[in-house]
């Protein structure tokens, strides 16, 4: 487009009259403008604009908003984390009612930590946190849980572990969800054993079991780490805890029956009403699962939720009860029409995603025998059969789905471990080469045909692949490990040293970290 | 594209030449001095909801309600569009937004006197064929293009961000003058639910980083780094579950949501599905950021049959 500029001041002049008046649209459309230039790249304009709407627009709802904004350009494009500073402390200031004031505080106490202001920061993060109590608690445990370490650590670099302490006991003592205060108690503890106060340590460790047990996964395993400790210290009855944690490994394994079998036993032993509410939701679910009975399961979800209205176990109940209520429809919907394909395709592929594996597989093959031609049934059927251990029946499905979709890399992905299953190495390269020709950027892509060259003892030029897949995806902790194993056989010691190192930093914990651990000694001891 | 005038530089000349600052609204003087338009069509009401057989009437008279497309494009403007285009289903079974409604889009915006209108996605070409997505937007006059590349990004600041404080962003739709986002009402596995902010998912480079930090964070901070020029939700067909890939239990409430705002667009969308805008993350986030409203007892919303 052009446009004569020799008219652009005459008519700048006659179109003098109107906009930019003040107002809540105006002063939204100066908000909207600091947007659009940080989109096109002009910060110092974007900047100009935040600061030009605080400027004439102080009382605005916005405002807070725009100073937090203005705070965050300040820090991450200028790196003038004074002028950042000043921008947060407004907020926190003028603004300490608004939703942003904890947020403006988090972020004064990340400036400070960039500079290393421990006093300033660690204030800064207890402030976040006494604004969010203030508002409700209304932010997320992860929000919280994340301040109150920022905190911690903060008065922990002064030395200042009475204040450590402090913060920690704060948040615990303003009733929060159990996933913020396991963690918090967590940190607690961990503070104590680094102070040198055991007994206090094992204290606070058992609190997390006897108080909030079903609050964090990660927070529980690692109270189970500290045994020896709590044992020389209290007095304390292991029991359901044990049988609970080997309850959710079988969980994680889909061994329903024994999972269930385990539970029972717990709840026989226990006398703690918290870890008794976790196995009452961890008993419903199973029970559930293993009768596909989802109707009387939700209810007995709701009636959960009457009794523990704070359920400690909060995102899983939320997500069953979601997840739940969607079976449910859909098996009303079969009933009403027994002959729809579609709706029986999608009603196996609830069960299937819930782990009732032999009701997805009983579904899925009803609603493919229906409608052979329809891909999707197919491919769930394939996923089903894949589940179920019934390798040969899901290369089958995954194949025809194929056939209709050939570029389709998951289900390539699917087949070649549906052939890796039966030990059919070179079929399973086929469909893994393939993968990697469509996606030769995905990480996960090499990874796999590395697998399947692997098994098949092409050792070299799996190696390349998961060398490969590393360089895509440095944090693509499956690769390292096998890394780890080609370069053991190959008689490369210091490389697969270095692979199975990489592994446990990404992975420290998971169900190989004790083989490469092993693996990693060995190595050594030949070095010796 | 960087400006090399930036907005306050022209007001103090404006002045300097005994004008007003209008002129910034009617988009004129920026294209003069070979800026990307910034300035945004603020329509009369917040909301418009079409309801009829048709997804295109629908389409047609949502926009028509919030002002037309005369009001959103300018002559010159370069307009990008970003649809859900993922799978090779058709229109019925709501996996994908109908390219019927893309089609008419594009042939609007082009009426209207855009200068370019490009789609984009970073989805399979094999899936944007199949579902007719690729011939609409090409009958249309309009281009598909693929974001595959990372040359097609370009990294931007996130000021209202904490866990996303920088992010790459398809260029198309960073230096369009207008950006119209077209999702489609699904059910999502992952975040409950996927409309107009979740569909930004499909502009940014890395998506990985997303689903390893904070999922519904992430999709909140990333929309607040985006200026919305217009959002035409899809909601003729809805699907309920097995989203986003299905199959799953499809609804038919023959209805175009539109507005400017993407956080009120997502939650008029939720009146299809279970619970409340405020119980999905990424609405509330986003909420909280001041991105837009999710009271829609706030809002100005006009349903209507189109």
């Amino acid at each position: 487009m052009t446009l004569d500029l020799r008219g652009l001041g005459a008519g700048l002049v006659c179109a003098a009259a109107v906009l930019v008046a003040a107002g809540p649209a105006a002063a939204s459309g100066e908000f909207d403008l600091a947007t659009r230039l940080a989109m096109l790249g002009d910060y110092e304009g974007s900047l100009a604009e935040y600061e030009m709407f605080l400027r004439d627009h102080g009382r605005h709802e916005l405002a807070p908003l725009a100073a937090l904004a203005a705070g965050n350009l300040h820090a991450e494009v200028r790196e003038d984390y004074e002028a950042a500073a000043r921008r947060f402390d407004q907020v926190v200031a003028a603004y300490s009612s608004s939703p942003w004031a904890p947020e403006a505080a988090r972020r004064r106490g990340e400036v400070a930590e960039a500079l290393e202001d421990w006093r300033t920061a660690g204030e800064a993060f207890d402030e976040a946190l006494e604004l969010a109590a203030q508002q409700g608690n209304t932010r997320s445990a992860d929000w919280i849980n994340e301040v109150t370490a920022h905190a911690g650590d903060a008065f922990y670099h002064l030395g200042d572990h009475d204040r450590v302490l402090r913060t920690y006991r704060k948040v615990i003592d303003s009733d929060p969800p159990a996933a913020v205060a396991a963690t918090a108690l967590y940190r607690m503890a961990e503070t104590y054993e680094a102070t040198e106060r055991p007994e206090e340590a094992a204290r606070a460790y058992t609190q997390i079991l006897e108080t909030c047990p079903g609050g964090s996964r990660e927070v529980a395993v690692g109270v189970m780490g500290k045994r020896d400790l709590i044992d020389r210290h209290v007095s304390f009855d292991w029991t359901p805890y044990d049988l609970y944690g080997e309850a959710a490994q079988l969980m994680e394994q889909r061994s329903y029956s024994e999972a269930l079998q385990k539970c029972t036993a717990a709840e026989a032993s226990c006398r703690n009403p918290r870890m008794l509410e976790c196995l009452d939701f961890a008993k419903i679910y199973l029970e559930t699962t293993l009768s596909g009975d989802y109707s009387t399961g939700y209810r007995r979800v709701e009636a959960y939720v009457e009794k523990y209205p704070r359920p400690q176990l909060a995102e899983e109940v939320g997500t069953t009860l979601d997840h739940w209520s969607q079976i449910v429809e859909a098996e009303v919907e079969s009933k009403r029409n027994p002959e729809d394909a579609a709706a029986l395709a999608s009603l196996g592929t609830l069960y299937l995603r819930a782990g009732s594996l032999e009701a997805a597989v009983r579904t899925l093959e009803t609603a493919r025998d229906l409608d052979p031609e329809r891909p999707g049934t197919r491919r769930m059927l394939g996923y089903a059969y894949n589940y179920a251990g019934r390798q040969a029946d899901a290369a089958r499905e995954f194949e025809v789905f194929l056939a209709a979709n050939p570029d389709d890399t998951n289900a390539l992905n699917m087949v070649g471990y549906a052939y890796m299953g039966q030990e059919q190495y070179e079929e399973a390269i086929t469909y893994f080469r393939r993968y990697v020709e469509l996606a030769p950027d995905e990480a996960n892509a090499h990874d796999s045909l590395g697998e399947g060259l692997y098994r098949a003892g092409r050792l070299e030029e799996a190696a390349r692949e998961y060398e490969k897949a590393v360089s895509l995806d440095p944090s693509f902790y499956n690769s390292y490990f096998f890394l780890g194993q080609i370069h053991r056989e190959i008689g490369n010691k210091q490389k697969s040293a270095e692979a199975y190192e990489r592994f446990l930093e990404l992975i420290p914990d998971g169900p190989q970290a004790d083989e490469a651990r092993a693996a990693l000694q060995d190595l050594a001891g030949q070095q010796l | 594209m960087k400006p090399t005038v930036t907005r306050r530089e022209f007001l103090k000349r404006s002045a300097a030449l005994g004008a007003g600052t209008a002129l910034a609204s009617t988009g004129l003087a920026s294209a003069a001095l070979g800026l990307p338009r910034l300035d945004f069509h603020r329509p009369p009401i917040d909301l418009a909801i079409a309801k009829g057989p048709s997804p295109v009437d629908n389409c047609l008279a949502a926009v028509e309600a919030l002002g037309g497309f005369n009001k959103f494009v300018n002559k010159g403007d370069r307009v990008a569009i970003k649809p859900n285009p993922v799978g090779t289903s058709p229109p019925e079974m709501a996996i994908n937004t109908h390219p019927d409604m893309i089609e008419a889009v594009i042939r609007e915006c082009l009426k209207a006197g855009a200068s370019e209108v490009v789609a984009v996605s970073n989805d399979d070409r094999r899936s944007i064929e199949g579902n007719g997505t690729w011939a609409a937007v090409e009958r249309a006059g309009g281009t598909f293009k693929i974001l595959n590349d990372r040359s097609m990004f370009r990294e931007v600041v996130i000021p209202r961000g904490r866990v996303l404080r920088r992010d790459m962003f398809a260029i198309d739709v960073l230096d369009a003058d207008v950006f119209i986002n077209m999702p489609i009402a699904k059910h999502h596995a992952g975040t409950r639910v996927t409309f107009t902010m979740k569909n930004l998912m499909g502009i940014n480079y890395d998506r990985i980083y997303y689903h390893r930090t904070d999922l519904q964070r992430c999709i909140a901070e990333a929309t607040s780094a985006i200026k919305h020029s217009l959002v035409i939700l899809d909601a003729n067909h809805a699907l309920l579950t097995n989203g986003p890939g299905g199959p799953g239990r499809v609804i038919q409430p023959q209805r175009v949501i539109a507005g400017v705002d993407p956080v009120a667009v997502d939650a008029a969308a939720m009146q299809f599905f279970r619970g409340k805008p405020e119980d999905i993350g990424h609405i509330r986030i986003a909420h909280e950021l001041g991105v837009g409203e999710m009271d829609l007892d706030r809002l100005k919303v006009k349903e209507f049959d189109a």
